[in-house]
């Protein structure tokens, strides 16, 4: 579509029909994946599913309002571990996926109303305390396993036993699907709008009305919370959480997804979260040259494409537009 | 004609250097006055002061006779104070529409759950912001800019999306800090053209920073001037021209010269 006539039109979240047609095929083959290939791919995209949320989690908090936590690994476990015990408790999984939910939320209070007063490096070094201290007590916590960790099965939903991967594949792509769907709403709303002036000009956005504290506030409850279904969809899927899972490599490499995808665009945290997945898999091949090939891999992105991989992709797009002026 | 802003003896020090000295005045409804004085005379912290920013020691700053001493910024612009800053403030990786719609948040209706899952409500308020934001863009020729990042727009036109911005938020009283300041002499003959255009069009009241006395008395009917944190006079532009205690404010001792009027008179220079 060349002309937009009405400004409803402006909302749209895909827009022309090249892109409805993308997002189509897109569609068509995340639903048809469990048919074409092997189990273990289908395990590696449930796993891509599940850091893509904790990636556009990230990229609320970090790319929106500017807020840098290098703890993200933290409310990923503490999802993954209330979802765990509350199911063990004989709660049911789909209510306590929104309790837990709410837990971390909270979770995401108690360290973003501190955080108001920390900015920058110091904002990450909090984080990356709450990270590490996330992981020390669910190391010497007894009713949680404490160093040895919990065993997290597989639910069954409305009498479907979702212990298969393929089952298992399609929850985490609803859940994942609809928060995407939900995040990406937020980011064009006025609250998205509000989280991006909050990080561009305070001074102004105070006198737009809006209140820093409480939308930086709301940008780490947010965030928490996403963050909290994530692990909540992450326990069962490995089927075994220790806290040394949950590590600060892990928090950096959501922080790393955000960056490598384009900071300040959530499309760019599911790039992000794909690349590295996808990198991690195929390294996992290398055995001991892995890590040093990660480290160029990303490097290289870095010095050749600050914007990340969206950044790139926004200019790919704009050439083919142009072409051949 | 009601008072829209007034001040009662608002003291402001930093570490005992007072910024402001028991300032007093009140600004009808309607009226546009102009604020003038040398570098430091406290223009700005006067700014700070009536927004929330800062918090005076002593006095009361009253809107619509309610006390608002340190109210906290966002809650002022709730109020009705709209304001642009000197050094410009814009959000600038945003389009000059985002801009203009984060200027209409104040009058957002709809919620954070509206907003996630694109409810038909959050979709009837979220046209109506833009509709909004569209016309003040039409009003003040800014639809070539509209989805261009502001930061990369050249400076007059970056403050003039500032005023749009502030504008946009419907406030009762505008305050501008230096709308005009750092632009070329059509740049700033356009920006008061526009002034004086939203005043009629608007019904605005405006308190505005200015040096340029030929601006500020083509747009202002009243000015005050502060130097050294103090008001040290209040009247007409041509009475405030003529008054000595502003001579000396912005010159010493000396003379006035006679080109005081003119664009390129000696006043519009100094503190400029």
């Amino acid at each position: 579509m060349l002309f937009r006539e009405r400004y409803e039109h402006d909302l749209w979240l895909i827009r022309g029909s090249q892109a409805w047609v993308a997002a189509g095929v897109a569609g068509l083959f995340l639903l048809a994946l469990p048919f074409l290939f092997k189990g273990y791919v289908v395990y590696n995209f449930t796993l891509f599913f599940v850091y893509a949320l904790v990636a556009l989690s990230l990229s609320v908090l970090v790319g929106l309002t500017g807020q840098v936590s290098l703890g993200h690994a933290g409310f990923l476990a503490a999802g993954a571990y209330a979802q765990a015990v509350l199911v063990s408790q004989g709660v049911p999984f789909l209510l306590a996926l929104p309790l837990t939910i709410a837990l971390v939320a909270l979770l995401g209070v108690v360290i973003g109303v501190p955080a108001l007063r920390l900015e920058g490096p110091y904002l990450a070094i909090a984080t990356l305390g709450f990270g590490l201290a996330i992981q020390q007590i669910l190391n010497n916590w007894r009713l949680v396993g404490a160093s040895t960790g919990m065993l997290v099965e597989r639910p069954v939903l409305f009498g479907v036993d979702l212990y298969g991967d393929t089952p298992y594949y399609y929850l985490v792509l609803a859940v994942a699907g609809v928060t995407t769907w939900a995040l990406f709403n937020l980011e064009r709303s006025h609250v998205g709008r509000a989280f991006r002036a909050t990080r561009d000009a305070d001074l102004a956005a105070q006198m737009s009305g809006i209140g820093l504290a409480r939308y930086k506030t709301l940008a780490f409850v947010i965030s928490a919370g996403v963050a909290g279904l994530a692990g909540a969809l992450y326990g069962p899927l490995i089927g075994y959480i220790t806290p040394e899972s949950f590590n600060l490599l892990l928090s950096i490499k959501f922080l790393l997804m955000t960056i490598v995808g384009g900071l300040g665009f959530l499309p760019g945290a599911l790039l992000g979260a794909g690349f590295i997945t996808g990198l991690d898999v195929w390294l996992s091949t290398f055995r001991s040259w892995s890590q040093l090939v990660f480290g160029v891999v990303v490097i290289a992105i870095m010095m050749l494409e600050p914007a990340g991989l969206y950044g790139r992709w926004l200019k790919i797009k704009r050439f083919w537009k142009s072409w051949p002026l | 004609m009601s008072e829209l802003l007034s001040l009662e003896d608002v003291t402001l020090s930093f570490r005992g250097l007072n910024a402001l000295s028991e300032v007093s005045f009140a600004l009808p409804e309607g009226q546009v006055a102009a604020l003038i004085g040398p570098n430091g005379a406290g223009k700005t912290s006067l700014f700070n002061v009536v927004c929330g920013f800062y918090r005076p020691q002593r006095g009361t700053v009253r809107w619509r006779g309610q006390d608002i001493t340190g109210t906290p910024p966002h809650r002022v612009a709730r109020a009705g104070i709209g304001r642009s800053f000197q050094n410009i403030e814009l959000f600038k990786t945003l389009t000059c529409l985002d801009n203009l719609l984060l200027g209409r948040h104040l009058h957002v209706r709809s919620n954070l759950f509206g907003a996630m899952f694109a409810t038909r409500a959050w979709v009837r308020d979220e046209v109506a912001q833009r509709r909004r934001a569209e016309e003040l863009m039409d009003l003040l020729d800014l639809q070539a800019y509209r989805d261009m990042p502001v930061g990369a727009l050249p400076y007059g036109v970056q403050k003039l999306i500032e005023v749009a911005r502030a504008l946009a938020a419907e406030p009762k009283l505008l305050l501008l800090d230096e709308p005009a300041a750092g632009m070329t002499v059509e740049e700033k003959d356009d920006m008061m053209v526009t002034l004086l255009r939203l005043r009629s069009e608007l019904d605005l009241t405006m308190l505005v920073v200015e040096h340029d006395l030929r601006v500020v008395s083509r747009l202002a009917e009243r000015v005050l001037v502060l130097d050294h944190g103090t008001l040290i006079a209040d009247g007409t532009p041509s009475e405030v021209q003529d008054d000595p205690a502003v001579v000396r404010a912005y010159l010493g001792t000396t003379r006035l010269a006679e080109g005081a009027s003119g664009a390129d008179g000696p006043v519009a220079e100094v503190g400029a």
